[in-house]
């Protein structure tokens, strides 16, 4: 051809060696990443870490299996292992199952309470590290039970659809905040304590995974647990609507209102260079749900200034503990601090002191729709 | 076309593409332990730093490329010295890159497979590519440009939603210090790209707004990564982001549409071959346009295959120990590429001028007629 | 035969008849063919003054032979009368009724124009002849396009016969700047090829080099559309088209008013319109007849369907075998069920599936019109089933191929789809053997061969990538409304930019 050969041909003056490199990849004895086949695993789904004598205790769960065209079901597979570290009980838990235990699936992480008491630290850095698990697993703390026997109380069925649909219901405003793993190893590390949803195993025999408030951790072992109206003021303060419904008893006849939102900001005055009081303002907005008459005017005012008495209780309850426990695990004070870069660089260390001493103003807007 | 060249556009969609890939491994791990939350804002402070070096080589290179202009200035065997300087910091920049990449590729989530095998994979497409013309790996890069942009788009995207300012701010003269520093390194990191000029002798003049366009890209690229930066930096916080291996594939592990996919770091991980190929590319016809000013034509043809054998030997055996390729991409590589991307052009650039200044005196000094 | 034997230089003979010309000769150059006829007439009854017809049966129409030569060859009394130098110049200027007369001294012309469907007229006592044309006009009917139908649009098609396909293009394109300039193509076929271009709109340097390309073809004979193709492009070796073509009249000179250059060959009931860049197998003739919007949905559809059907094979096999994480859980589950119980591997799976895809294809296009349909359809539907329900193939592969290969289907030029055809199979491979790694290789890899490809000197990716300040005519991957195309696409070099107000 007297054309110029353009583009990308190669030079293909023998096929020959091409040939014999295919064929040498083609043999095992090439460097070639193994296939695996997918009929033969186990997805695991939950993964639960509590102390043991050996050193940590792992326990896996995958969800209902399904076998077959027909999809007939099987029950869920749990598998546990206590070895010295996380990468060996894992390991072990391959060991267990005839098939090939795959963790690239874990979505929910639950930690037990007295893992927690020891350190969540090396728990989150193996997430971190991993290249099958990964930061965006849901966290979760077991309250007044250990990880392995959360996990067992899901029997047949396992505990992650349970998990998964309090995580949606969450992101729909009706059960409590969830968070990943990523998001509480952040706090952990930017702010000094996270909080974490707690769980705890209730109903018959610890059939059903019942919500139970948060659990606050600082610096990375558990400070406490905040339950009921502490963990209502919890959620106000991170700034997130969940499952809560007010009764007010007005001059009408009862209503009940829901909260949708909830936003907290956060301002510092400071004298010199010394935080002298954190001020807190509150939005919430709530939604008529029940009432006899439509209240209007009159009713409406009181109705808030009730709604905003009952959060300003919530609030005070919640920040007595976190300020007990020195954790300002829903960065108010960061928050804050975006506005005076100076003085809260010099602050910023010794911030969690101050939280416990500065005193607090709070300010409660109620909203109704 | 009738011509072999390239334009403008093409050249600096080829730098982008090619920075991604150490920008992705390096930023802002790198920058962290000084400055800090001000990872992000260093990158743009680089920013200047990055478009002076840029004017520099290209106002040396002007239409020839670099290497004619060097040995034009200074002399043959002088420039020849420096323009083989060149080449060996380019042929360990090719080995490096081609390590790193099969590295980040083993251990993406191939747990099995031999890191020789990635390694021959990428450098046997990276030979095909490097023997034929440049106007047709143009437009290859312009086409990974866009794949490499959507990708990241995609991933930073989706996390915008979870960033929260707080992580980023608020930052103080106090920290100017760090964050300066942190800036030398970043503009390290984007040098690159200081392999680019090379190929100036292969570009289309076009003639119009031609510094509008060289800003554009310039600042434009360098804006950008600062924001993907803030965007990784406000989603872990510096802490976190300084622990992990590499905070941007990490995230892309995170981000996702629920019922849509989930967990695609491995497709990233995957497409960002893309930009190592790029960058390898670029380095393979950077050094076939400086050895092209030292050998004679006959040699040429070869100069492909010389490149990528030699690049793929280094990478087998410049690094022995686990953890050494990552420890000279930290530290000796953004010192290098400050050293032969700024310093050195400012030198020739500064003795550019005095040479033609004494070039005007010594005429002038003729020109005094008795 | 030895190598150099092979390769010797294969000068053509010229002249390729040698000798004079006499009706000797004539009858010598077409001595056993029986269609090969002459008539001796005298001319208006006068014995002494005798001419000799000759034509070829079949090519020649002996309607307008008879009425048109050989009735005033015989009636016409000037014949007679005029003196004999005179003669042959009377019947060159109008005795007779022909709309073309031309005298010829060669054996070659005369061989040539009756095998085109002439006649030669010998007079007695001259060495040269007469040529009149009298063909014969059989061809194919203009019909529909099957290959393109038109919803909204003309519904003529090209035909096998040359000067019709240009009388077609003629009544389209009114302009007297449509210039048509004609080359023989073949040793042994003589086939024309005609050039055509608008004069002050198409880049001359195109006309040029197509020119040379196709004078320089020295072949036996145009038989396929293929004996074109590949000599004219500048590489053969890729599989991916790069001279689009078309059956319809109306696209063809659609082509030509955006700055392109036509090609017809007689025989080929195909226009080709060069140069080709990438989008032009994207687009159909309908693009234009329906709405901006619609047109533009639906040409993303197709270039999404393009990327389906490339890469869904491929990301078959490298997510389940060597990623599963980044398959949406509760379809991994279902995955796995399924999966249980089949004994190949996903990769033998994917492959054997794609292959058995393109068997039932082939097959389907060797049975005749009725039954090949319904066995398309039923082998495709109970082989699949019963493949499924016998645990052969999973379903999760079953639909994966069928999506990769319906949307390759989508394609509106088959010579791309069948391109695509070839890459995903080697996607898969390379996915096969190296997880997604692989695939992004391959996938760099096809981007740096298309990047690569040009098309009479204009670059294959040239809608995406040119990035000069060269003004884009249109953007390629949707359509602007049509009073917004006001420039010529940019890459075809043309000389007249814009095209509207």
């Amino acid at each position: 051809m007297k054309y110029a050969r353009v583009g990308g041909g190669l030079c293909a003056a023998s096929p020959l060696p091409a040939i014999l490199a295919l064929c040498l990849l083609l043999t095992g004895c090439s460097g070639l990443p193994t296939a695996r086949e997918m009929g033969d695993m186990a997805l695991l789904r939950t993964l639960g870490v509590d102390p043991s004598p050996a050193g940590v205790s792992v326990t896996g769960s995958t969800g209902p299996r399904a076998k077959g065209l027909q999809g007939d079901r099987e029950p869920a597979l749990t598998l546990s292992a206590d070895r010295e570290s996380l990468s060996g009980a894992c390991l072990a838990m391959q060991g267990q199952s005839d098939s090939f235990v795959f963790f690239g699936y874990v979505d929910q992480l639950l930690v037990g309470e007295e893992l927690a008491k020891e350190g969540v630290r090396p728990v989150l850095d193996y997430f971190s590290r991993d290249a099958e698990l990964g930061l965006g697993a849901q966290l979760w703390l077991v309250q007044g039970a250990s990880a392995r026997d959360a996990l067992s109380a899901g029997g047949d069925e396992g505990v992650d659809a349970r998990l998964e649909t309090i995580q949606n219901d969450s992101k729909m405003g009706i059960a409590n905040l969830t968070r990943t793993a990523g998001a509480v190893y952040t706090d952990l590390l930017e702010l000094g304590s996270a909080y974490v949803p707690a769980l705890s195993p209730a109903g018959e025999g610890g059939a059903v995974l019942a919500e139970q408030g948060y659990g606050v951790l600082k610096g990375d072992v558990l400070a406490g647990f905040l339950e009921g109206e502490a963990a209502k003021g919890v959620e106000l303060l991170a700034g997130g609507s969940s499952a809560d419904v007010l009764d007010v008893e007005l001059a009408e006849g009862p209503v009940s209102v829901k909260v949708t939102s909830a936003c907290t900001k956060s301002r510092l005055e400071f004298q010199g260079e010394v935080p002298s009081a954190l001020k807190l303002t509150c939005k919430v907005e709530v939604r008529l749900l029940e009432y006899r008459t439509r209240p209007d005017g009159q009713g409406l005012e009181s109705l808030r200034t009730e709604a905003s008495r009952r959060e300003r209780v919530r609030l005070e309850g919640a920040l007595e503990q976190l300020r007990a426990w020195g954790t300002d695990c829903a960065g108010l004070g960061a928050k804050a601090g975006m506005f005076h870069p100076d003085r809260w660089q010099a602050v910023q260390a010794d911030w969690p002191e101050y939280f416990s001493k500065v005193p607090v103003e709070i300010q409660v807007e109620v909203k109704v729709r | 076309m009738k011509d072999d060249k390239i334009s403008r556009t093409q050249l600096m969609a080829l730098l982008w593409a090619g920075v991604m890939a150490p920008a992705a491994e390096l930023l802002p791990g790198l920058l962290l332990p000084g400055a800090g939350k001000g990872a992000w804002l260093a990158v743009v402070l680089a920013a200047p730093l990055v478009l002076v070096a840029g004017w520099l080589l290209g106002s040396l290179a002007g239409r020839d490329g670099l290497a004619r202009s060097v040995t034009g200035l200074l002399g043959r065997w002088l420039g020849g010295g420096v323009v083989l300087l060149y080449i060996v910091w380019g042929l360990f920049l090719l080995s490096l890159r081609l390590r790193l990449c099969a590295q980040r590729l083993l251990a993406s989530g191939e747990r099995d497979g031999a890191l020789w095998f990635f390694l021959l994979s990428v450098a046997v497409v990276l030979l095909w590519m490097g023997r034929g013309k440049l106007a047709a790996f143009a437009r290859a890069g312009q086409l990974f440009l866009t794949a490499l942009l959507l990708t990241a788009g995609v991933v930073l995207g989706l996390s915008l939603f979870q960033a929260r300012p707080e992580r980023l701010l608020p930052l103080w003269w106090s920290e100017a210090g760090p964050v300066l520093r942190a800036a030398l390194s970043a503009a390290g990191v984007m040098g690159w790209g200081l392999f680019l000029p090379f190929l100036m002798g292969d570009v289309r003049d076009q003639g119009e707004n031609k510094n509008w366009h060289w800003l554009f890209w310039g600042l434009g690229g360098a804006l950008l990564l600062s924001a993907a930066q803030a965007v990784i930096l406000g989603n872990l916080g510096a802490a976190l982001a300084a622990r992990l291996d590499n905070p941007f594939f990490a995230l892309a592990k995170s981000v996702g549409v629920e019922g849509a996919f989930q967990r695609v770091e491995g497709v990233v991980t995957a497409l960002w071959t893309f930009a190592d190929l790029t960058m390898g590319g670029v380095l393979v016809f950077a050094l076939r346009a400086m050895t092209a000013e030292l050998l004679p034509p006959k040699a040429l043809p070869w100069i492909s295959w010389t490149a990528v054998v030699l690049g793929t030997a280094g990478a087998l055996v410049l690094f022995p120990a686990a953890g050494t390729a990552e420890l000279w991409n930290r530290r000796l590589v953004p010192a290098g590429n400050l050293a032969l991307g700024f310093l050195l052009p400012a030198l020739l650039w500064v003795g550019e001028r005095l040479f033609r200044r004494k070039g005007k005196n010594s005429i002038s000094c003729m020109r005094k007629p008795a | 035969m030895s190598r150099q034997e092979a390769n010797a230089p294969h000068p053509r003979k010229e002249p390729r008849l040698p000798g004079p010309l006499s009706l000797e000769r004539l009858e010598e150059v077409f001595s056993d063919c029986v269609d090969f006829s002459k008539r001796e007439v005298f001319l208006h009854g006068d014995s002494q003054r005798k001419a000799t017809v000759c034509y070829i049966d079949g090519q020649a129409r002996t309607e307008r032979l008879n009425d048109y030569v050989l009735r005033p060859l015989a009636q016409d009394p000037m014949l007679a009368s005029v003196p004999e130098g005179e003669l042959f110049a009377l019947l060159e200027r109008g005795a007779l009724y022909a709309q073309a007369a031309k005298r010829e001294t060669e054996v070659d012309p005369v061989a040539f124009a009756l095998i085109n469907g002439s006649c030669a007229l010998f007079l007695e006592g001259r060495d040269d002849c007469l040529v009149f044309p009298v063909a014969t006009e059989e061809k194919r009917s203009v019909g529909e396009p099957e290959n393109e139908p038109a919803l909204k649009g003309a519904r003529d098609s090209f035909v096998e016969s040359l000067r019709t396909n240009t009388s077609l293009v003629r009544r389209r394109m009114r302009a007297p700047e449509l210039k048509i300039r004609e080359h023989i193509v073949g040793r042994q076929s003589l086939t024309p090829v005609d050039v055509l271009w608008i004069d002050g709109i198409a880049d001359p340097d195109t006309v040029a080099l197509l020119s040379e390309r196709l004078d320089a073809i020295d072949i036996d004979g145009v038989e396929a559309a293929g004996n074109l193709e590949e000599y004219l492009v500048d590489s053969a070796r890729s599989p991916f088209p790069l001279m689009p073509f078309t059956q319809r009249p109306d696209r063809f000179c659609q082509g030509l008013l955006e700055g392109r250059v036509g090609l017809l060959a007689d025989g080929i009931p195909l226009g080709w319109l060069l140069p080709g860049a990438i989008d032009q197998f994207f687009k159909t003739g309908q693009d234009r007849a329906y709405h901006w919007l619609v047109a533009s949905a639906l040409s993303a559809i197709r270039w999404l369907c393009a990327l389906i059907t490339l890469l869904v094979p491929g990301l078959y096999i490298a997510l389940v075998t060597f990623h599963p994480e980044a398959i949406p859980p509760k379809l991994a589950l279902s995955i796995v069920a399924a999966k249980q119980e089949v004994p190949f591997s996903t990769i033998f799976e994917v492959l054997i599936m794609l292959l058995a895809f393109e068997v039932i294809q082939e097959a389907g296009l060797r049975l005749p019109g009725p039954i090949g349909a319904t066995v398309s359809i039923l082998g495709g539907l109970v082989v699949g089933n019963a493949a499924v329900e016998a645990h052969i193939v999973s379903p999760a592969v079953l639909i994966a191929v069928a999506i990769a290969g319906v949307a390759g289907y989508t394609m509106p030029s088959q010579d791309f789809g069948n391109a695509l055809r070839l890459w995903r199979f080697l996607l898969a491979i390379l996915a096969s053997l190296g997880g997604l790694t692989g695939l992004a290789l391959g996938c760099a890899g096809l981007i740096y061969h298309l990047a690569g490809l040009e098309s009479f000197g204009v670059p294959y990716l040239a809608p995406f990538t040119t990035g000069t300040r060269v003004p884009r005519g249109h953007p390629s991957l949707f359509r602007l409304p049509l009073p917004r195309m006001k420039w010529r696409d940019g890459p075809i070099q043309t000389q007249n930019r814009r095209n509207q107000k």
